[in-house]
């Protein structure tokens, strides 16, 4: 569904991805882990379109190149994006953020028909949503606001859905909620790209696995692949931190 | 009451300097510091159009409004494209601010700089309206301004690019991720501000003359209604407008004739200091 190859890119003079290659299967799950600053967002931006630089590498989705081509366009031919921290549209309605969401639908107006349709699609996924439709997104809470977000993102039915870190930042029993979203949302044969440092969380959930490091991926493959844990082990970890661990038991 | 039709006439300009700065604002993040020399060059291609080349009203307006529409256009193209994508955010102050000293030193050298009076092809004479009296002219300044500010301010909460507008200024990236192209909306408010700005050339110019420095007093007091309404709200730049040209009034009236500027800066700084983002604005404000 989607293959990345050799992105190198980053923010100005400062390149943050070198030679990236991914990819997700038709509606299938791949989670990409790695510590902070591995380069996680900044692949999601770089497939998004939003990375300031991309000096090389090509993207393409369902058989589509969709290198070189601005947000937009790449939200257009199916791409959706779930940005870290929740990005929804504060200080507009919840309703608002919704038809924003559906902003790539074909039709005039936000009265057209496709999107009032997804709207109500929308809200049939989310009840909670509707039962907020008028209050400001900015006063909801830190879970709905992410389930906003992907209400958001779902709005002009991707073929491809990206979620940076959908889980950081909301108390436990709401991960497991937005996760078990996340793989209800693979079901209906929606292809995932999924970044998420909780790891045993994300793995449970994955059907492919790539490590970041460093702005490089430094292992992929199917997730029993990594069943043993020894490499994620090394990555989060290190050597130091194994060691470290050893002797503490 | 005469005194409140006449800060209303002077109020309704002030406001439309604040509606454009809000068009600009709120789509693109700019903060276009050349939009009063816009309405300026609008008063000058409204008098070219009507006295110059004889045009009836309504293609004097319209020439006026592409001319100030193309301007806007090619400032956005040459001030503040460049400077997309730049990590340094605040380039565009500059850029803008030498935009509006080009276009003063353009329009004193096109048309020199003796005021030129521009006719509206409304009569003269001043109608007798609610127990004061007041110029057809400035009637009709004060009821398609208010049109315009209710219209864009309805527009924006109501239509789907109104919407992407403001999510546009609330989170740029974010509004990029939902597919919304930026740039595009980013260059249609400024035609769409420079359309405003020329096509109200004729009834500005009739009220202040065409006149090359007209930019500088308007910029002004452009942003005092922008602090009065806060920044980025178009129902909060239209009536802060209508403030700022009331307090005007009534300041010349009753403290003096001398005074009114300084009572107009006494109650901005007092708003600044109290309501810093205004009546009703939001959270649009940066650091510089």
């Amino acid at each position: 569904m989607l293959t990345v190859t050799g992105i190198t890119g980053g923010y100005g003079d400062l390149r943050v991805l070198w030679g990236v290659d991914a990819r997700v299967g038709a509606g299938k799950i791949t989670v990409v882990l790695g510590r902070n600053g591995a380069g996680k967002t900044s692949l999601l931006s770089a497939i998004a379109g939003l990375l300031p630089t991309v000096s090389e590498g090509t993207v393409e989705l369902a058989g589509q190149d969709l290198s070189g081509t601005r947000a937009h366009r790449r939200i257009r031919a199916g791409l959706a994006l779930v940005q870290e921290n929740k990005r929804v549209f504060r200080g507009r309605s919840v309703e608002e953020n919704l038809l924003l969401g559906g902003y790539t639908i074909p039709g005039r107006g936000l009265r057209a028909t496709a999107r009032r349709e997804a709207l109500e699609q929308a809200y049939e996924r989310f009840p909670m949503l509707r039962e907020r439709r008028r209050i400001p997104a900015g006063s909801l809470s830190g879970g709905q606001q992410q389930m906003l977000a992907i209400g958001q993102a779902l709005m002009p039915g991707p073929k491809l859905l990206m979620l940076d870190e959908p889980s950081a930042g909301l108390a436990p029993s709401i991960v497991n909620e937005v996760l078990g979203m996340v793989a209800a949302l693979r079901e209906e044969g929606l292809s995932i790209l999924l970044v998420e440092q909780r790891v045993e969380h994300a793995l449970a959930i994955a059907d492919d696995v790539a490590v970041m490091e460093n702005g490089r991926i430094i292992a992929a493959g199917p997730k029993a692949e990594f069943d043993d844990g020894a490499l994620i082990r090394e990555v989060y970890l290190g050597r130091t931190g194994e060691q470290m661990n050893t002797g503490n038991r | 009451m005469t005194t409140v039709w006449a800060g209303l006439a002077t109020g309704a300009i002030y406001s439309l300097v604040a509606i454009g700065y809000n068009v600009v604002l709120l789509a693109s993040g700019t903060f276009n510091f050349a939009h009063a020399q816009l309405l300026m060059i609008g008063t000058f291609l409204a008098y070219t159009g009507a006295v110059t080349l004889g045009l009836p009203v309504v293609p004097a307006v319209l020439l006026a409004a592409a001319g100030v529409g193309a301007l806007a256009l090619l400032e956005e193209r040459t001030a503040i494209r460049p400077l997309l994508g730049r990590s340094d955010a605040h380039g565009a102050l500059i850029t803008t601010v030498g935009a509006a000293t080009i276009l003063d030193g353009l329009a004193a050298a096109l048309w020199g700089r003796q005021p030129l009076t521009v006719p509206s092809g409304l009569p003269d004479r001043p109608l007798e309206l609610l127990g004061g009296t007041v110029r057809p002219v400035d009637l009709v300044l004060i009821g398609l301004t208010l049109l315009v500010g209710v219209g864009l301010h309805l527009w924006s909460r109501h239509s789907l690019i109104g919407l992407a507008s403001l999510a546009s200024a609330e989170d740029r990236d974010a509004a990029s991720a939902r597919g919304i192209n930026v740039r595009l909306l980013g260059v249609g408010a400024f035609v769409l501000a420079g359309l405003i700005a020329g096509a109200f050339g004729l009834l500005v110019g009739a009220r202040t003359y065409a006149v090359f420095n007209l930019g500088h007093a308007l910029a002004l007091f452009g942003f005092v209604a922008i602090a009065i309404g806060g920044a980025g709200s178009q129902l909060g730049g239209l009536i802060g407008g209508f403030a700022t040209g009331l307090i005007y009034a009534f300041a010349a009236r009753y403290v003096g004739e001398a005074y009114p500027q300084l009572v107009v800066f006494a109650v901005f700084l007092l708003i600044l200091f109290l309501r810093p983002r205004g009546l009703f604005g939001t959270a649009l404000e940066r650091r510089v």
